[in-house]
C-alpha cells in the first residue's frame, strides 16, 4: 500500500466533475436543484454542507447518473452524463465513482471481503487496476481495509456483528478499491460518536489520498468542514432556488 | 462474469431468506409433484385400459348399448340385461368366417369376485396387453365339474392356494344371501397378474354353472336343488340353455368388420356385436372428462404454487430496497436488478420443481418391486420421462416470466431512490 496505483491519471488542474446550469426536480414538484456552476478538480476534497431537505442526496443521485437532471450538463471526467444511455450511466458510476452512504452500506448476507469487491463485480476497470497492486481482488480488499484499521478477526465476521464504525471503514474501503476519480459520501459520519467522527474522516482523506481520489463529502455537520480543501454550500449553489 | 455476480448473489441473497425460500420450494414441489403423478397415473390407466383385451375381434352378447355389454363382459362392471342362446352360440361357432368363440357365463359370485362360467379355451385365447396370454402361476386350468381357477388378486385377497376349497354365492353382489354351500369348489389353478380384471374373476366350468343351478327356478332355488350329490352330478351331461356373452376370433382381421355386421342384424335373436378396440376408446372418451377435471386441477396447483413465488418475493421488496440501492451504487444496471429478480424466480422454481420430481421417481423407485408384484408389468412410468422435463421449464420460465413484476417494480423503485438507501 505504499505507491498505490493512480486512478485515470488526471491531472490537478483536470475536473472530475462539473455540473452546468443543472437543473432538477422531482416529478410535478418546483425545481429542487438549480446549479449555473459547480466543479472538483482531481484530487480536490469538497465538503458540501446544507439542511436537511435542501436537496444534498438528490445531488448526489444526479451525479451518480441515477436521477436524470430536466437541463443542463453533469461531466464526469469528461464524460457528459445527459448524452447517454442510462446502461452507460451505469458504467461510468461502476468505473468512476466510490459511493459510501450514511449507514447500511454493506450487503448482510456476504462477507466483508466480499462487499468490499464488489464494486470489481460492476467494473473491468476498477477490478484490472485493482489487481495492478495486489495479485487478487480479495488480497486488495485485505490490504485496504487493514490499512483502514480493520484486523483479521474483523474480517472474518459477519456483517451485521461489526460495529457501525468499523462498517463505516468497510464502505470506505470498498469505495476505495480499484482506485474512483471521485468519492462521495453523504452524511458517512452521522451514525458516529464526536471522535470517531473525526478519526473516520482522516482514515478517509489519507486513503483517498494515496489514490489520488477526489471527494465530496455531504453534511449537514458544519463543524467537519475544516478537515476538507474546500466547503461549498448548497444553498448558495442553489441561488436561483432560494430566490 | 457480470451475469455470473448476479446469480451467485440471487443465491446468497436467497440463503439468507432461506426459511422463505424452502417453504417456497416445497409448495412449488408439492404442486409438480401431485401434477406430474396425476399425469402419470392418467398414463398408466390409459395404457392399462388399452392393454385390457387384445386378439379377440369381436364381443357379441345380448342386445344393449356396446359400451355396457364391454363394460360387463370384459370390465366386470354392470349387469347383463339378456342372455344369449346356447343354440346361437353354436351357430356361430359353425361360421366360416369364425376361428374360434369363447362362451362367458355370468351370474354368481365368490366373496364380491365375480364368477366366469367359460369353457378351458378362455385361458387359450383371452389375451392381454400385446398379444400376452394367461399363465398359471401355480396349477392348471379346470377339468373337474367342481374344479375352480382364481385370478391372481383373489387369491392374494383371500389368501387361497391349491386346493383351497370355496363356495359359490348366487348373484353378482357381495352380500348375497343364497348360496351354493352345498357344493364346494376346489382351487385347481391361479392365474399369474396381468393388471386386468381378469385378476378379480373365478373361473369355472360352463358345467359346474349348470351344475350349481340344477333345481332353480328364477334365481331362487327349490326344494329340488339339493337333491344331486356333488359325484351325482359328475355323472350328468350338462349342456347350457344360455350363455351371457361370447369372445370371438375371426379367421382373419379383415373379416371381422363383416361379422360385426352379420351379427347385429342376427335374425334368430337379438344380438349385438362389438369390435373391442372402438368399444375401448368410446368409453375412455366417457372416463376423459374425470381425467380432463384432474388435470385442470392440479394445474391450478401449479398455478398456485407460481403465485407462492411471486408473493415471497414481492413480499421481500420491502426488505431488499436497500440491497437493491447499494447494488445500484456499486455499479449495477437495471438489467442487474431485473436478472436478480428474475434469476430468483427461476431459481426457485427449478429447484423446487426438480425436487418434486426426484420426490415422485424416488418414492417410484422405492415401491417398484411392491408395483411390479401387483400389477405385473407395472403401466407407470418410473423414470422422469420428456413430458416432466417439460413441466420443469415450463414451471422455470413461467416463474421467470412472474419474476419481471417484482422485477420491474424493484427497478423503477431503484431509479426513484436515487443513491439515498430508504429502509
Ligand atoms: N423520490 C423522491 N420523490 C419525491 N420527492 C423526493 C424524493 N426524494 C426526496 N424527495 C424530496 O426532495 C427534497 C430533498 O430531499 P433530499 O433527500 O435530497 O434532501 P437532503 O438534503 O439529502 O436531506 P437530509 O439532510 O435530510 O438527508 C425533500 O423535500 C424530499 O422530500
Ligand atoms: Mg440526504
Amino acid at each position: 500500500m505504499n505507491l498505490p496505483y493512480q486512478n485515470s491519471n488526471l491531472m490537478s488542474t483536470d475536473s472530475v466533475l462539473t455540473l452546468t446550469d443543472l437543473q432538477f426536480g422531482y416529478s410535478l414538484g418546483p425545481n429542487l436543484i438549480d446549479i449555473p456552476h459547480f466543479e472538483i478538480k482531481a484530487g480536490e476534497s469538497v465538503f458540501l454542507r446544507g439542511p436537511s431537505g435542501s436537496g444534498k442526496s438528490t445531488l448526489l443521485g444526479l451525479i451518480g447518473g441515477v436521477l436524470t437532471p430536466q437541463s443542463g450538463k453533469i461531466s464526469i471526467c469528461g464524460k457528459e452524463l445527459t448524452e447517454i444511455s442510462s446502461g452507460q450511466r451505469d458504467k461510468i458510476r461502476a468505473d468512476h465513482l466510490g459511493i459510501i452512504f450514511q449507514q447500511f452500506n454493506l450487503l448482510p448476507y456476504i462477507g466483508v471481503i466480499q462487499n468490499c469487491i464488489l464494486p470489481c463485480r460492476f467494473s473491468a476497470s476498477r477490478r484490472n487496476r485493482a489487481l495492478r497492486s495486489s495479485h487478487s481482488v480479495e488480497a486488495e480488499a485485505e490490504a485496504l481495509t487493514s490499512g483502514l484499521g480493520l484486523t483479521d478477526e474483523d474480517l472474518k465476521r459477519k456483517v451485521g456483528e461489526l460495529s457501525v464504525g468499523q462498517q463505516q471503514r468497510v464502505a470506505v474501503a470498498r469505495a476505495l478499491i480499484g482506485g474512483p476519480d471521485l468519492i462521495i459520501a453523504d452524511e458517512p459520519t452521522s451514525a458516529l460518536d464526536h471522535d470517531n467522527r473525526d478519526r473516520f474522516i482522516e482514515l478517509l482523506n489519507q486513503s483517498r489520498e494515496k489514490f489520488g481520489s477526489s471527494l465530496l463529502f455531504v453534511s449537514h455537520d458544519q463543524t467537519l468542514a475544516s478537515h476538507f480543501d474546500r466547503a461549498v454550500s448548497l444553498t448558495e449553489l442553489n441561488q436561483r432556488v432560494a430566490a | 462474469m457480470k451475469n455470473m455476480a448476479v446469480l451467485s448473489l440471487a443465491m446468497r441473497s436467497l440463503w439468507a431468506r432461506k426459511i422463505t425460500a424452502i417453504l417456497t420450494v416445497v409448495s412449488i414441489a408439492a404442486a409438480v409433484l401431485l401434477f406430474v403423478a396425476v399425469e402419470n397415473l392418467r398414463q398408466g390407466a390409459r395404457t392399462s385400459f388399452e392393454r385390457t383385451i387384445s386378439d379377440t375381434d369381436v364381443i357379441v352378447g345380448a342386445r344393449s348399448s356396446p359400451i355396457n355389454l364391454v363394460l360387463y363382459s370384459v370390465f366386470q362392471i354392470g349387469d347383463p340385461t339378456n342372455n344369449v342362446t346356447w343354440e346361437t352360440y353354436e351357430e356361430i361357432k359353425a361360421r366360416r368366417d369364425v376361428a374360434w368363440v369363447v362362451p362367458i357365463t355370468l351370474g354368481d359370485s365368490h366373496r364380491g369376485f365375480r364368477v366366469v362360467g367359460t369353457t378351458p379355451d378362455y385361458f387359450k385365447h383371452y389375451k392381454f396387453a400385446d398379444s400376452q396370454s394367461l399363465s398359471f402361476r401355480e396349477g392348471q386350468v379346470f377339468t373337474d365339474l367342481f374344479d375352480v381357477v382364481l385370478g391372481a388378486q383373489v387369491a392374494r385377497e383371500l389368501d387361497y392356494e391349491l386346493n383351497s376349497k370355496i363356495t359359490l354365492a348366487h348373484g353378482l353382489g357381495g352380500t348375497s344371501f343364497v348360496n351354493h354351500d352345498n357344493l364346494p369348489f376346489t382351487v385347481t389353478g391361479i392365474l399369474s397378474p396381468t393388471g386386468t380384471p381378469v385378476d378379480r374373476s373365478v373361473f369355472v366350468s360352463l358345467g359346474a354353472i349348470e351344475a350349481i343351478h340344477m333345481g332353480w327356478r328364477s334365481g331362487t332355488p327349490t326344494p329340488m336343488s339339493r337333491l344331486n350329490t356333488p359325484d351325482q352330478l359328475r355323472e350328468k351331461k350338462l349342456t347350457p340353455e344360455n350363455v351371457t356373452a361370447m369372445l370371438v376370433g375371426a379367421t382373419s382381421r379383415v373379416r371381422s368388420l363383416g361379422l360385426q355386421r352379420d351379427l347385429n342384424t342376427y335374425e334368430a335373436e337379438p344380438l349385438q356385436a362389438v369390435i373391442p378396440g372402438v368399444a375401448l376408446s368410446q368409453l375412455w372418451n366417457v372416463m376423459s372428462v374425470v381425467e380432463r377435471a384432474l388435470a385442470l386441477v392440479s394445474g391450478f396447483v401449479i398455478a398456485v404454487g407460481l403465485i407462492g413465488i411471486l408473493t415471497s418475493i414481492l413480499t421481500s421488496l420491502n426488505e431488499r430496497r436497500r440491497e437493491m440501492a447499494i447494488l445500484r451504487a456499486m455499479g449495477a444496471r437495471g438489467q442487474h436488478i431485473i436478472g436478480l429478480l428474475v434469476s430468483e424466480a427461476a431459481l426457485l422454481a427449478f429447484i423446487g420443481s426438480a425436487l418434486g420430481l426426484t420426490i415422485l421417481y424416488g418414492v417410484l423407485w422405492v415401491f417398484r418391486p411392491l408395483l411390479e408384484a401387483r400389477f405385473s408389468i407395472s403401466a407407470l412410468r418410473l423414470w422422469p420421462g420428456q413430458f416432466d422435463i417439460g413441466v420443469v421449464i415450463f414451471v422455470t420460465v413461467s416463474a421467470a416470466v412472474l419474476g419481471l413484476i417484482p422485477a420491474l417494480i424493484a427497478l423503477k423503485r431503484s431509479l426513484s431512490d436515487g443513491l439515498t438507501i430508504r429502509v
